[in-house]
């Protein structure tokens, strides 16, 4: 077997995707017509899987802060932060991270999935260990690969589990970083923060949240789950790509050691700080997210009317109502039939197939987004009522 | 005189029947599975089922596996040489 034969599995699989017609993989968007609306394969379409969740994208002043920030500094940085591209903007973004969370210390990264490597390399080594909430993202899993520390798994959302783990770590648990999301990208579930919070301290272990999910969505000044169920953690990380529009990543912590992650996390070191117009709309959009709480207001008006239309169609769905609606499918087949007939009828949404989905399922996922009208949102409750039943 | 090598093999095999016992639940029907069985392309778990497996593994026998230690075992001989392992630390 040579270098490239593992790839045969993968180029199969990409056949079999694109048998019924678009790749769920490899959708083009030929052009952007708004937060909540494309032009896919020649039909105008409505983006329902963007993870664009306060429909900032299109905003006047982000736009206009990106503009200005690309005629005055330029297109990008061409260096690290430790190097010739740390800019004043960053250090202001950064600043701005901090005062919104009332955190002392803040971090920002080139990407969301830079973010996590980045905090969770500098933080844990050999010697340390990692326990990871079972259904966490994959860039939680490669930060814990890349660290070279010990990472274990305890049941999904299981403060028991959680704490019978770090039991049979005895003294090890003292170095041990607890690793939860704020809001479960696939299933659409809050973690209950509170309860694993106390596990936690309970072993002298630390708490990171990963709030990509819940920044701008949970909590009365939508800073996430930290916020809602009033948990300070040790290390909160987020990115910029889904509330805010942008690119990017960032951790915000109590502690000082933070600072000193610079020179420790390879992932913040070598590569190029993010472009100054990225931060000038990441910046606004911040701005925006805290000016403007009639966003959240809309984005879950929107998800309940979603989650509600959906369930009434006697669809599974995810546990619990949430920007993130997720529909089971009985089948890897149908899902991916289901997916096709949902863009041919002018509605993207993202499909999930194993191993993805936390339960090894086949799902429909749909993001909803405060730029959806309600309009928007009918049609694409109208558009699986149209969906073919298992067995017809 | 039964010697340690013995007792040794006597313990992997009782850790082999527990596992067989714990492996059932994510079988979809009863079937024969030996020692030697790679978990991953003799019985086509999903990556799911596996670590489903293992958290069963783990609260059955109060250790904890990690993920690297995983990522080394195929078969449930050398899962039950893990588990023997870790039992020993204990």
């Amino acid at each position: 077997m040579n270098l490239l034969d593992k790839f045969s599995a993968v180029a199969a699989t990409r056949t079999e995707l694109a048998a019924a017609g678009t790749n769920p993989t490899d959708v083009v968007v030929d052009q952007v017509l708004s937060p909540t609306e494309s032009m896919i394969g020649g039909q105008r379409t409505i983006m329902a899987g963007t993870n664009n969740y306060l429909g900032l994208t299109f905003d006047e002043t982000c736009i206009a802060a990106g503009q200005r920030a690309l005629a005055e500094s330029g297109t990008g940085t061409t260096g690290s932060r430790m190097a010739n591209g740390n800019y004043a903007s960053h250090a202001e973004l950064e600043r701005e991270l901090a005062e919104f969370y009332g955190y002392p210390y803040a971090m920002i990264f080139s990407t969301g999935y830079a973010a996590n490597l980045g905090t969770m390399a500098a933080l844990v080594g050999s010697g340390d260990a990692i326990m990871l909430d079972g259904d966490a993202h994959a860039s939680l899993f490669d930060g814990g690969k890349l660290s070279g520390a010990s990472v274990y798994r305890f049941k999904h959302n299981d403060p028991e589990s959680l704490d019978k783990r770090l039991n049979r770590l005895g003294d090890q648990a003292s170095r041990t970083l607890v690793i939860v999301e704020g809001l479960y990208s696939i299933m659409g579930d809050r973690a209950p923060l509170k309860e694993l919070a106390d596990v936690t301290k309970k072993h002298g272990a630390y708490l990171f949240v990963d709030e990509a999910h819940s920044l701008g969505v949970l909590g009365e000044h939508g800073r996430g789950l930290i916020e809602e169920q009033e948990v300070e953690a040790d290390f909160v990380v987020g990115t910029f790509s889904k509330s805010l529009g942008s690119t990017g990543g960032f951790c915000v912590s109590p502690h000082e050691a933070l600072t000193l992650f610079r020179y420790a996390s390879r992932p913040y070191m070598f590569t190029a700080s993010p472009c100054p117009s990225v931060v000038a709309t990441t910046r606004a959009a911040l701005a925006q997210l805290k000016a403007r709480p009639e966003l959240r207001e809309t984005l879950w008006r929107n998800a309940n009317k979603l989650y509600n239309g959906l369930s009434q169609l006697g669809l599974q769905l995810g546990p619990e109502p949430s920007p993130v609606v997720a529909v089971k499918m009985e089948s890897r087949e149908r899902a991916l039939a289901m997916w096709q007939l949902l863009l041919e009828d002018g509605v993207y949404i993202n499909l999930i197939l194993p191993p993805a989905a936390p339960d090894g399922s086949s799902l429909l996922r749909c993001s909803v987004s405060a730029a959806h009208t309600d309009a928007q949102i009918d049609k694409i409750i109208e558009a699986f009522r149209r969906l073919p039943r298992p067995g017809d | 005189m039964v010697t340690l090598r013995e007792v040794s093999l006597s313990d992997n095999n009782t850790i082999i029947a527990e596992l067989v016992g714990l492996l059932a639940a994510q079988l979809p029907e009863p079937r024969e599975v030996p020692p030697e069985t790679d978990l991953i392309s003799d019985l086509a778990l999903e990556s799911v089922q596996i670590m489903e497996f293992m958290v069963d593994v783990e609260d059955h026998y109060d250790i904890a596996i990690s993920l690297e230690a995983l990522a080394e075992i195929r078969t449930l001989e050398q899962l039950a040489q893990v588990v023997s392992q870790a039992r020993d630390k204990q």
